[in-house]
C-alpha cells in the first residue's frame, strides 16, 4: 500500500533534523524545569503578579490551551458525524492535540497555584459551588473521553504496526492493540464505538470550554460576568482549534512529505471553516462589547476604556487584528485562501485568540471595582519561560507521538480509497451516519 | 575585608566595623541571639502579662499597655486608665513597638575612628566611653568653651535632670519645639493676660473654623484630640461642623465640611476680613466684649480700615460670599471655636484668638480655656541653635544629642557637619541609628521607651493637670543604658561641680522624687478609669482630697502601677478671672498681615516666571520626630488613601498637572532655585492651581534598613538652606 | 448564635490609620518594602481607600476590611471551602487546607484578600514580636481580616473560666481597641441590647457595595447630618 507505506515510515524512522529540534526543545523545556523549580522554591513570588492581578499568563495559556483543545476532538466528531469525507487525514493529528494540550492546561493551573503541594486538596475537601471544582470535573471527563477517542480509532493502526516491527515496539505494539485481528465483528465493534464516543465527546467538548468561561463568569467582576461568556468561549475555543489544526497539518505535511494525503482541498475546506467561524467570533466580540458600552455601567466602561483605548489598547486592537481582520481578508478571498494563505491566517488566529484570552485575564483584574490601588502587571522571566516550556513540550510530545504511531489514520484513509477491499466499513458508517 | 575599613554603609548592612577586631554587628548578633533566647527559648510562649508604659514618640505621652508574652512585648494597646488616650494609640504609638524590636538599633557605645560622618566604628565598652565623654568635658572647663545639648521639647524630673546636667557642665540647653499649646501660649497670653497655655474644648463646639490646624492629625495631643474630634462630630449634642482653611487636601481638609485652600501667609488675612465683618454687622459676643474688651475699640478701627471683604478677597482669593458667609456661620453657631495650627506664625495665632475674643469663646464650653499648668520657663529653641551653628556662627566644643529630633527638623544635617569641624566631641544619646549617630563621634545609647522610666509632664490638651509615670516595661534588649544613671557616670568621671548637680543615682530615683513631691500636693489621685475620675473629681471640687493611699510608698506604687498621677479637678473661669484683673483684652495689632500675604503672591516674587509654584511643605503625621526612624508599618502608610507608600508624594491640581501633561501616579520632578527633588503625584480637585504640596519624608539614607529605603530625600530641595514656606519651585515630569 | 458586625463611622474616623498598624502587629502581618509595594504586594487586611459613598460629594476615606459577608462570593467559589462562613458569620481562612488558586481573591468584589507570595520574613531580632494567638502565614495561600478571631476564643476561655457567658465587650478586635476617635465599634448585630445593633440599623448606616447583594457584616455610618 503506498500510503501504508508512506504514513508509516515517518513513524518508523528518524532524521537528524528531528533530532535537532527535539534537542532545542528539550532544551528550552528544561530551561523551563529550572524556571519551575525557581518557583517552587521562591513561591508565585517569581511571578510578576500582585494585587489586584492575582491571575496572569499562567490562567491566559490555562484558558488558551484548554481552547485549542477544541482543536481535535470537537472538530473531528463533527466531521465524523456528518460524514465529511475529507477530514480522513487530519482526525488523528487534531485529536492528538486535544489530548496533549489538555495536560497543559491542567498543568497551567497547577503552575498557578501557591500550594501545588496541596491539589488533592480538590478532590480530598471538594466544594461544589465551586465553579473550579466543576472545570476539575468537566476537564478530567473531557480528558478520558478524548484520550478514548484517540485512542480506538489507533488500534487498527496498532495493529498493523504491531505486525511490521520487532524488538520492543512490537511488544509495545502488541500490548496496546488489545488483541486486534481485524475480524468482521471486531471491527463492527469498533465503529459502533466510535460512532457512540463521537456523539458523547460534542456535549463534553462544549461543557468544558462553557465551564471554564464560567470560572469567569460566575463572579461578578466588570467584564467577567456575562451571560454570552459560555458560548463566546466555545466559539473562541473552536475557532483556535481550527486554527491549530491547520497549523499543525501544514507542518506535520511539509515535515513528513504527506502532500499526497494532505491536500489543498482540505486547507481550503478547513479554512472555511475557520473564516465562518472568524465571523461568529466576530459578532460575539461585538455583541460582548456593544452591550458593556451601550449599558456603560462605570465599573465595566472602566475595563472597556482600559482595553479600547487605555493600557491594554494595543493588546486589544492586536486582537482585533490576528482574530478577525487578518484571516477574514486573507479567507474570503479564493486567490489567497491557499494553502500558504490558510496557514497564516491560521497562526494569525491562534496569536490572535492568545492575546483575547489575555485581554479578558488581565484587564477585568487590574480595573477592580473596588478602589484599591493597582500596579502594573508585566510577566516575570519565570512565566515566560513556563509559557515557553510549555509550548515547547507540546510540540516535543507531539513529535514522539508521531515517532510511535502513524499521525494519519491510515486505515481511515484506506476506507475512503474506492478500491477497498473492506466492505464492512461502508455498514459502520452507514450505522453512525444513521 | 578585615584589613581595610568599612564603609558607612557596610557598617549599616552588618551593624558595625571591623576596626578593633570584634564586629559592632557580632557583638550585637551576640546579643540579639541572647535576647531571641530569652523571648523564645526553654520555658515556651504563654504566658502573658501587661505593663505600663508611655509613649514616647511625641509630647502626649500617652499611656501604654504592653502585651507581654513570657516577658517579650508582642503588641502596645492604650492604657485605659490614661486620661489622656483613655485605652486609645495612634498609628505612631502603635508602631513604636518596633522602635523596641528595630533590628538596626545600635548595640552597645562606639567610638567613631576617622572622619566624622564616614561610618567607621569601633565598639567600646561603657567604662571608656563614660570616660572619653568626662574627659572632653573637663577640658570644655566648665563652661569656658561652648558647650550644646539638644533635646526633644518635655517637661518633668527627668527632662530636668538632662538639664541640671548639661547647665553644670556649662552648656547651653535647647530643645526642638513640639508643636504644642506651649507654642500657642505667648499669642494667648498677650492677648489675655493669664499665664498657662490655651486649651480647646473640640468635642464640645459646635461650629469651628480651624486655620490649618491638623485637627484630624495630631494636633497638640494626637490621641486626645482625636477623640475629642469623633465627640465633636457625633457626640451626645449635635454633630459639629468643621471649616478647614489650608493650602493642602490634608485629612482633616478630606473630612471637613468645607474645604478652603487658602495659603497659610494669607489665612491671618481671612481671620481679619471674618473679624471685621463680625464687628461691622455686630454679630460678636457684646455681653463679653462689653465687659472685657479692653482695647478694642483701637483694634476694631484697623481692623474695619484694612480689612474689607474686597480686599481680603482679592488678597486671599476668598470670595466676598464666603468670607461673609464663614463669619455668619461662626456668629450663628452655638458654641463657636476657632482654631490653629501649633506651628503657624505670630500675625495667624493673634487673629485666631482675636476672633475667639470676638464671638466670646473663652472659658466656655466648647471654647478655648487655659491650662492647669503654668507654661515652661524659657524653652530654648534649637532649630534657631543649630542654624547658628550650620551658619558658623557659633563652634560648640561639645553637642550632645538626646535624640535626632532637631537634625530632623533642620533642613539639612549635611550642612551642619561642616560647621562642626572644630567640635571636639558629637555624642549620641539616641538608641536609634539615626540623624544624630550619622554625624556623631560618640554614641551612648540609652534605653527605648519600653525599657525607661517615665516621668513625663504630657503636654497639654486636657482639662487636667498629669504626669505620666511608669517603670520599665520590659528588660533592655540590648547594651544600652538609663540615660539618668549614665549622666551620673559622666558626672562622677568628669568630677566637681558636676557630680554635685547630680543628686540621683539613676532615672527611679529621680521618678521617685517625683513620686514623693505628689504626694506632698495632697491632691490628685493615680490614673483611673472615667468612672472613679469623675467621683475624684467631684470630690476635690468639694474641697475634699480623698487620700489614695496610705502611705508615700503604697501611692508611688499605685501610681506607678496605673501608668500616671492625674489632678482631674479643674476650675474654669481663669481666662475672665485675669482678664477682670486688667483692663481687659489686649488685641495685637491687625496691620502687618495683609503686606504679608500680598508678598506671597507668586506675581510679586522674584523669578516667578522660572519658578511659578508656591511649595506647601508638609510633614506627613504618621512620620515621629523623636523616635526610631525605622519604622515599616509607618512607611507603607504613607501617601494613603492614595496609594504613594514608600516615597515621598506631591499634590497637586489636575490643572496644573495637565499643564506639564503629568498623571496621576507619575513621578514629578519639583525644581526650586536651590534644588530637586522627584515624588509621586497626587492629583487633588480644587487644590489651587499656583500651589504644590509636597510630603515632607526624610529620607536617613544612613539609617537603619527601612528608613534608608525611602526615597528620595526631600531637603535636598532646599539645597543648603531652609525648606521654608517661601520657596518657589516648577513641576516636570521625571 | 451571635452574629458579628463591625460599625464604622465615617464621620468619627480621621483617617489615622492607627488601625491599620494595630492590625498588621496583631495578625503578623508581613511588612513590605518600596519595591514589594510597587509589585502590588504590601501585606494589608486593612487599608484607607478613597472610595465613592452615598451622602458625600467627592472620594471618602474609608477603612476598608474584610466585609465578613452575610453572601460571600469568595466563599462560592473555593473549591476546598478554605474559606468559609462560620456559624457565627465571620468569613474565615483555613490556611493549611488552602490550595492557593487565589479564585476567591478575584472573586472578592472589594479586593480585601491578600495572598502570602513568598514566604513571609521578619528580621530575627523582630522574631519575638510575633503574637502567639495567631499562626504566621505560609507562602501560597490566601489570607485576610479574620474579625481577630483569636480574639473571641480568648474572650471565650476568660469567660469561661470566670463561669459566665461572654458579655458585650469581651471581644474587641485590634483595630477597634485602638480607634482612637472611636469611630470603630464592634459587637452581637443579634443582640438588641449590644449598641452596634441599633447603629446598623440606623438612617447613616449602609454597606459598602450593597447593591451587590453580598450583605456585608461591616456597616459604614455616612457623614454628614
Ligand atoms: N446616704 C448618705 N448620706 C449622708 C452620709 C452618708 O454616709 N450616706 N454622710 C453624711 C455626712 S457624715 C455628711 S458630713 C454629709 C456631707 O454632705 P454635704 O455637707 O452636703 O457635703 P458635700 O456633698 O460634699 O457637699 C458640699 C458642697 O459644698 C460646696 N463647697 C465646697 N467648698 C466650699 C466652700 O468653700 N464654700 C462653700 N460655700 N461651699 C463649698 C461643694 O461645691 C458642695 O456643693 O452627708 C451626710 N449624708
Ligand atoms: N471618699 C470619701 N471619704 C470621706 C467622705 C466622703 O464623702 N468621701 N466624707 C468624710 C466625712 S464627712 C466623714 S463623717 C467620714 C466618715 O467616715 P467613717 O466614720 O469611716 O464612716 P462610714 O464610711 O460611714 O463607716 C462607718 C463604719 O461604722 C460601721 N457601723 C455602722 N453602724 C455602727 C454601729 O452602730 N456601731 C459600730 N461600732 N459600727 C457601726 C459601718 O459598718 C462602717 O464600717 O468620712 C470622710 N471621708
Ligand atoms: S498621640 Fe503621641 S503619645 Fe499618644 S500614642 Fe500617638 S504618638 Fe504616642
Ligand atoms: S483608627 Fe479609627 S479613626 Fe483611625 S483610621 Fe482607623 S477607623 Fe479611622
Ligand atoms: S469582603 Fe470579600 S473576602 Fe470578605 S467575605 Fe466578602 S467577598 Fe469574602
Ligand atoms: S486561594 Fe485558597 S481560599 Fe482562595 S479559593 Fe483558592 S483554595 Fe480557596
Ligand atoms: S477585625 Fe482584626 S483582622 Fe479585621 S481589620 Fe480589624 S484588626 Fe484586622
Ligand atoms: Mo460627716
Amino acid at each position: 500500500m503506498p500510503a501504508e507505506h508512506e504514513i508509516l515510515e515517518p513513524v518508523l524512522t528518524t532524521g537528524p533534523s528531528f533530532r535537532r529540534w527535539a534537542l532545542g526543545l528539550a532544551a528550552v523545556v528544561a530551561w523551563a524545569a529550572i524556571a519551575w523549580s525557581w518557583q517552587l522554591i521562591h513561591g508565585l513570588g517569581a511571578t510578576g503578579l500582585g494585587r489586584p492581578v492575582y491571575w496572569g499568563l499562567y490562567i491566559t495559556n490555562f484558558v488558551f490551551f484548554i481552547g485549542v483543545s477544541h482543536a481535535g476532538t470537537l472538530i473531528s466528531a463533527i466531521l465524523r458525524i456528518v460524514q465529511a469525507e475529507w477530514r480522513r487525514p487530519i482526525t488523528r493529528m487534531a485529536e492528538v492535540i486535544t489530548v496533549l494540550v489538555l495536560f497543559f492546561g491542567v498543568g497551567n493551573v497547577l503552575l498557578d497555584l501557591g500550594r501545588p503541594d496541596r491539589a488533592l486538596n480538590v478532590i480530598l475537601h471538594p466544594h461544589l459551588r465551586s465553579p473550579l471544582l466543576w472545570d476539575v470535573t468537566s476537564i478530567s471527563v473531557y480528558l478520558t473521553a478524548s484520550s478514548v477517542y484517540l485512542f480506538l480509532p489507533l488500534i487498527p493502526d496498532i495493529a498493523l504496526l504491531r505486525d511490521r516491527t520487532g524488538g520492543w515496539r512490537h511488544r509495545l505494539y502488541a500490548r496496546l492493540s488489545l488483541g486486534w485481528t481485524g475480524t468482521p465483528q471486531q471491527w463492527h465493534r469498533l465503529e459502533r464505538t466510535i460512532g457512540v464516543m463521537a456523539i458523547l465527546v460534542i456535549p463534553i467538548a462544549i461543557s468544558v470550554h462553557t465551564v471554564v468561561s464560567w470560572v469567569f463568569a460566575m463572579t461578578i467582576q466588570p467584564m467577567w460576568h456575562s451571560t454570552i461568556f459560555g458560548p463566546y468561549f466555545v466559539v473562541g475555543a473552536i475557532f483556535s482549534g481550527i486554527a491549530a489544526i491547520i497549523t499543525a497539518m501544514a507542518i506535520v505535511r511539509k515535515v513528513y512529505r504527506l502532500e499526497a494525503h494532505l491536500k489543498p482541498i482540505h486547507f481550503n475546506n478547513l479554512g472555511l471553516l475557520l473564516l465562518v467561524m472568524a465571523c461568529l467570533w466576530l459578532y460575539f466580540t461585538f455583541a460582548e462589547y456593544l452591550t458593556t458600552w451601550y449599558a456603560h455601567d462605570p465599573t465595566e466602561i472602566a475595563v472597556f476604556d482600559a482595553k479600547f483605548s487605555g493600557r491594554f489598547a494595543p493588546y486589544f486592537w492586536a486582537m482585533f487584528a490576528f482574530c478577525f481582520v487578518i484571516p477574514f481578508v486573507i479567507l474570503a478571498n479564493n486567490r489567497t485562501r491557499t494553502v500558504s494563505g490558510t496557514v497564516v491566517a491560521s497562526i494569525s488566529v491562534n496569536i490572535g485568540m492568545w492575546l483575547e484570552r489575555l485581554t479578558i485575564v488581565v484587564p477585568s483584574l487590574s480595573n477592580p471595582r473596588a478602589p484599591i490601588h493597582g500596579f502594573r502587571y508585566a510577566p516575570s522571566w519565570v512565566e515566560w519561560s513556563l509559557m515557553a516550556g510549555c509550548f515547547a513540550a507540546f510540540t516535543l510530545l507531539y513529535m514522539g507521538f508521531t515517532k510511535l504511531f502513524p499521525i494519519v489514520s491510515i486505515w481511515e484513509l484506506e476506507e475512503a480509497a474506492p478500491k477497498t477491499p473492506t466492505d464492512h466499513l461502508g455498514q459502520g458508517m452507514v450505522e453512525v451516519g444513521g | 575585608m578585615s584589613d581595610q575599613p568599612l564603609s558607612r554603609r557596610d557598617f549599616l548592612l552588618f551593624g558595625g566595623a571591623t576596626l578593633a577586631g570584634i564586629t559592632l554587628g557580632e557583638l550585637g548578633r551576640r546579643q540579639l541571639a541572647r535576647a531571641d533566647e530569652r523571648a523564645a527559648g526553654g520555658r515556651g510562649r504563654g504566658l502573658e502579662s501587661w505593663a505600663t508604659s508611655v509613649c514616647r514618640e511625641c509630647p502626649a505621652a500617652c499611656g501604654i499597655r504592653a502585651r507581654l508574652m513570657d516577658g517579650v512585648p508582642v503588641k502596645l494597646e492604650g492604657n485605659p486608665l490614661c486620661p489622656i488616650s483613655r485605652g486609645r494609640l495612634c498609628a505612631k504609638g502603635q508602631a513604636s513597638l518596633e522602635s523596641y524590636f528595630d533590628p538596626d538599633r545600635l548595640r552597645g557605645p562606639a567610638r567613631c575612628v576617622g572622619k566624622r560622618g564616614e561610618g567607621k566604628w569601633e565598639p567600646i565598652t561603657w567604662d571608656a566611653a563614660v570616660a572619653l565623654l568626662a574627659s572632653r568635658l573637663r577640658d570644655a572647663g566648665g563652661g569656658r568653651q561652648p558647650v550644646l545639648a539638644v533635646a526633644a521639647e518635655e517637661e518633668g524630673p527627668l527632662a530636668e535632670a538632662w538639664a541640671r546636667f548639661w547647665t553644670a557642665a556649662g552648656a547651653r540647653v535647647v530643645w526642638t519645639r513640639a508643636a504644642t499649646a506651649a507654642r500657642l501660649g505667648p499669642s494667648f497670653q498677650a492677648l489675655t493676660g493669664v499665664s498657662a497655655d490655651p486649651l480647646f474644648d473640640l468635642e464640645r463646639a459646635s461650629y469651628v473654623l480651624s486655620f490649618g490646624a491638623p485637627v484630624v492629625e495630631d494636633w497638640l495631643s494626637g490621641v486626645w484630640t482625636q477623640r475629642s474630634y469623633g465627640r465633636f462630630r457625633r457626640g451626645s449634642g449635635a454633630r459639629g461642623r468643621l471649616v478647614q482653611i489650608e493650602p493642602r487636601r490634608s485629612m482633616t481638609a478630606r473630612k471637613a465640611d468645607e474645604w478652603l485652600a487658602v495659603h497659610s501667609d494669607r489665612q491671618a488675612v481671612l481671620a481679619y476680613g471674618i473679624a471685621y465683618v463680625l464687628l461691622r454687622e455686630n454679630r460678636v459676643n457684646r455681653a463679653f466684649l462689653d465687659e472685657l474688651g479692653g482695647d478694642l475699640a483701637a483694634f476694631e478701627r484697623e481692623v474695619a480700615a484694612n480689612y474689607t471683604p474686597d480686599d481680603v478677597a482679592s488678597a486671599t482669593g476668598v470670595p466676598v460670599v464666603t468670607v461673609l458667609r464663614l463669619a455668619r456661620e461662626l456668629a450663628g453657631a452655638a458654641r463657636p471655636l476657632a482654631v490653629v495650627a501649633a506651628d503657624a506664625d505670630r500675625p495667624l495665632l493673634d487673629a485666631v484668638f482675636a476672633l475667639n475674643a470676638l464671638v466670646g469663646a473663652f472659658d466656655r464650653a466648647g471654647g478655648v480655656a487655659c491650662a492647669p499648668r503654668g507654661p515652661a520657663a524659657d524653652v530654648e529653641d534649637a532649630t534657631a541653635a543649630l542654624r547658628d551653628v550650620a551658619a558658623g556662627r557659633t563652634h560648640p566644643s561639645i553637642l550632645a544629642l538626646r535624640d535626632a529630633s532637631a537634625l530632623r527638623a533642620l533642613a539639612s544635617p549635611r550642612n551642619l557637619e561642616g560647621a562642626l569641624r572644630p567640635t571636639d566631641l558629637v555624642v549620641s544619646f539616641s538608641p536609634f541609628l539615626d540623624e544624630a549617630a550619622a554625624i556623631a563621634d560618640l554614641l551612648m545609647p540609652t534605653h527605648t521607651a519600653l525599657e525607661s522610666w517615665h516621668a513625663t509632664l504630657p503636654a497639654q490638651a486636657v482639662a487636667l493637670e498629669a504626669v505620666a509615670i511608669a517603670k520599665p516595661a520590659v528588660e533592655p534588649l540590648l547594651s544600652t543604658k538609663d540615660a539618668a544613671a549614665l549622666l551620673k557616670e559622666v558626672a562622677v568621671s568628669a568630677g566637681e561641680p558636676l557630680a554635685r548637680a547630680c543628686g540621683w543615682k539613676a532615672s527611679d530615683d529621680v521618678v521617685h522624687g517625683e513620686l514623693e513631691r505628689l504626694w506632698a500636693l495632697r491632691r490628685g489621685a493615680p490614673y483611673a478609669d472615667l468612672y472613679e475620675t469623675e467621683w475624684v473629681r467631684q470630690l476635690e471640687k468639694g474641697g475634699w482630697w480623698v487620700a489614695p493611699a496610705t502611705s508615700s510608698e503604697a501611692f508611688a506604687a499605685a501610681v506607678v502601677e496605673a501608668g500616671g498621677w492625674a489632678d482631674s479637678y479643674f476650675a474654669p473661669g481663669r481666662v475672665r478671672e485675669a482678664l477682670g484683673a486688667r483692663p481687659g483684652l489686649r488685641f495685637a495689632s491687625p496691620g502687618v498681615a495683609l503686606a504679608k500675604a500680598a508678598a506671597v503672591h507668586p506675581s510679586a516674587r522674584v523669578g516667578a516666571a522660572e519658578y511659578p509654584l508656591l511649595l506647601a511643605a508638609f510633614t506627613p503625621a504618621l512620620l515621629n520626630d523623636r523616635g526610631s526612624p525605622n519604622q515599616p508599618a509607618l512607611f507603607e502608610l504613607l501617601g494613603q488613601p492614595d496609594g504613594a507608600a514608600w516615597t515621598a508624594w506631591a499634590e497637586l491640581s489636575p490643572e496644573t498637572a495637565r499643564a506639564v501633561s503629568v498623571e496621576a501616579g507619575a513621578r514629578i520632578r519639583i525644581v526650586s532655585p536651590r534644588g530637586t527633588v522627584e515624588a509621586v503625584a497626587v492629583l487633588v480637585e480644587k487644590m489651587p492651581a499656583d500651589t504644590v504640596a509636597l510630603a515632607l519624608v526624610p529620607a536617613v539614607p544612613g539609617g537603619g534598613r527601612w528608613a534608608r529605603r525611602i526615597a528620595p530625600d526631600v531637603r535636598r530641595l532646599a539645597g543648603e538652606g531652609v525648606l521654608g514656606r517661601d520657596l518657589m519651585v516648577r513641576v516636570t515630569r521625571a | 448564635m451571635a452574629r458579628w458586625g463591625l460599625i464604622v463611622d465615617l464621620d468619627r474616623c480621621t483617617g489615622c490609620q492607627a488601625c491599620v498598624v494595630a492590625c498588621k502587629h496583631e495578625n503578623n502581618v508581613p511588612f513590605s518594602t518600596p519595591e514589594t509595594a510597587a509589585e502590588g504586594r504590601l501585606m494589608t487586611w486593612l487599608q484607607l481607600v478613597p472610595a465613592e459613598v452615598p451622602g458625600r460629594a467627592g472620594a471618602a476615606v474609608l477603612p476598608l476590611m474584610c466585609q465578613h459577608c452575610d453572601r460571600p462570593p469568595c466563599v462560592d467559589v473555593c473549591p476546598t471551602s478554605a474559606t468559609y462562613l462560620n456559624p457565627e458569620g465571620i468569613v474565615a481562612q483555613v490556611y493549611p487546607r488552602c490550595i492557593g488558586c487565589r479564585y476567591c481573591t478575584n472573586a472578592c468584589p472589594y479586593a480585601v484578600k491578600v495572598f502570602t507570595w513568598t514566604k513571609p520574613e521578619w528580621p530575627p531580632a523582630m522574631a519575638s514580636m510575633m503574637n502567639p494567638d495567631v499562626s504566621v502565614r505560609p507562602k501560597g495561600v490566601v489570607e485576610k481580616c479574620t474579625f481577630c478571631h483569636h480574639r473571641l476564643m480568648l474572650a471565650r476561655e476568660r469567660a469561661r473560666s470566670a463561669g459566665r457567658d461572654l458579655a458585650p465587650g469581651d471581644y474587641v478586635p485590634a483595630c477597634v481597641q485602638t480607634c482612637p476617635a472611636e469611630a470603630l465599634l464592634f459587637g452581637d448585630l443579634e443582640d438588641p441590647h449590644d449598641p452596634v445593633a441599633p447603629l446598623a440599623g440606623s438612617a447613616r448606616a449602609f454597606r459598602f457595595m450593597e447593591e451587590l447583594g453580598t450583605r456585608p457584616k461591616v456597616v459604614y455610618l455616612r457623614e454628614g447630618e
